[in-house]
């Protein structure tokens, strides 16, 4: 069912997995492995997300990140597509959606790497600001990890950077908007009842990057969500 | 270190494996072999690779109609092929009008084939982010974002479709002589910024997206 081999080339070797998907063999195998890992590996580190608020929010958020993660993929693969063809590599869309499963794979393990931590961060106490930035920067070392196989499966030649650079802000838009339609993962500090969406209006991504950009501007640090103390373990 | 875990080789990843088949992307952006059709044969590869492109642009249309629903999603698919279609129609005769005065070496065909691979690139472009743009356009609760999501979407075809329209143009420009090279230089980035313009006119009229409706 999980090919390990597979799993250990990722992480060793993603110019040879690369490699494998632009020669489209065996690919399916690696799919399938592949999506099995995202969807293990998310909803460990979703657990480990909604074990800040405990309770229901666990459940909620082991439910929401791998829809969060394999949706943004899904949304995401078009966009790679067109853009790798744009740039000259107008491939087959096999080889480019199983580069990008393949990428995925490779940040879902290193997010499963990352997951313990996060959780020993909840479980000291740490504040409600400390755990987002670990969970943001576990998030961000994944999404590095798994884009080497996507800048190695591009291979040499004009086009490249671009194609990349792009996608980079295509991604990081729909995730973006994607984890904020399915927001709350770590639930707010103190509140008692725990939703699996919020209803509050609170713009779109988009314009909160564009508040906090116009509030860092001005001097003042954007407000946080959480207006009461972080709880502590006694 | 046992042979699992022994490193695996990280060398420069090759092409693309030969036997693969070609991606209808290559045929459509031009990309495959140059094999010269003759001109009996290559317009009708251009026309339909010209209506591909608007088919394809118009489902970014279709995504950020979904914002508003019912009839706009219609407008807006029909809208963004408008404005391609418009530049095509309007901008690129003009250039040609002007690069012939110019004398340049440029012919009908060459023109039509450059003109319908920057509408390829632009509507393959535009129809990989209508995925993403249609999550915007459903899910944000704020009209900017969309607004901000359709015209960045938009910018970006646009840009890399002259980019094209240029890039299979220039080698049919370097062979005219000099005077005509020069004035192929001062009119190409009048023909840009006047392209742009009609485009973003065309969407800003017929896209309430664009205009920030919500």
């Amino acid at each position: 069912m999980i090919d390990f081999a597979f799993l250990n080339r990722i992480l060793r070797a993603p110019a040879s997995v690369a490699a494998q998907c632009r020669s489209d063999r065996d690919v399916a195998s690696m799919a399938r492995t592949s999506l099995l890992t995202l969807l293990v590996a998310s909803t460990a580190f979703g657990a480990a997300v909604g074990s800040m608020h405990g309770g229901r929010q666990i459940a909620f958020a082991a439910m929401k990140l791998p829809i969060g993660v394999l949706g943004t993929l899904a949304l995401a693969a078009p966009a790679f597509y067109v853009l790798a063809a744009v740039f000259g590599r107008p491939w087959p869309l096999r080889p480019v959606i199983s580069l990008m499963l393949s990428a995925g794979a490779r940040f879902a393990l290193v997010l499963l790497a990352l997951t313990p931590p996060l959780w020993l961060t909840i479980d000291f106490a740490a504040p409600y600001p400390l755990i987002k930035l670990v969970a943001t920067v576990a998030y961000g070392l994944a999404g590095l990890a798994g884009l080497e196989v996507l800048v190695r499966g591009l291979g040499d030649g004009p086009g490249k950077k671009m194609t990349i650079a792009l996608f980079v802000g295509v991604f990081l838009m729909i995730g973006g908007q994607n984890a904020w339609v399915l927001r709350p993962y770590l639930g707010t500090p103190g509140a008692r009842d725990v939703e699996l969406f919020t209803r509050e209006r609170e713009g779109g991504l988009v314009v909160q990057l564009l508040q906090s950009a116009h509030d860092l501007s001005r001097g003042r640090l954007p407000e946080t969500e959480e207006a009461p103390a972080p709880p502590t373990v006694p | 270190m046992t042979e699992n875990t022994a490193p695996f080789p990280a060398g420069p990843v090759g092409p693309l494996a030969p036997d693969l088949p070609h991606a209808w992307t290559e045929q459509l952006l031009g990309a495959a072999a140059p094999a010269s059709p003759p001109p009996a044969a290559a317009w009708p590869l251009e026309a339909q690779r010209f209506a591909t492109a608007l088919a394809l642009a118009s489902l970014f249309g279709v995504a950020i109609g979904l914002r508003l629903g019912g009839p706009a999603i219609a407008m807006h698919a029909l809208g963004v092929s408008v404005g391609i279609l418009a530049v095509c129609g309007l901008a690129v005769p003009a250039l040609a009008i002007i690069l012939a005065l110019a004398n340049a070496s440029i012919d009908a065909l060459g023109l039509a084939r450059a003109t319908a691979r920057g509408s390829a690139t632009a509507g393959l472009l535009l129809a990989g982010l209508a995925p993403g743009a249609a999550l915007f356009a459903v899910t944000v609760e704020d009209a900017i974002s969309v607004t901000l999501v359709g015209v960045g979407g938009l910018v970006l075809a646009g840009i890399l479709g002259m980019r094209s329209f240029l890039r299979e143009l220039a080698p049919q420009l370097a062979v005219a002589d000099a005077s005509a090279r020069r004035l192929s230089q001062i009119t190409i980035p009048f023909f840009l910024v006047f392209a742009a313009v009609l485009g973003a006119r065309i969407w800003w009229v017929m896209l309430p997206i664009v205009r920030g409706g919500s």
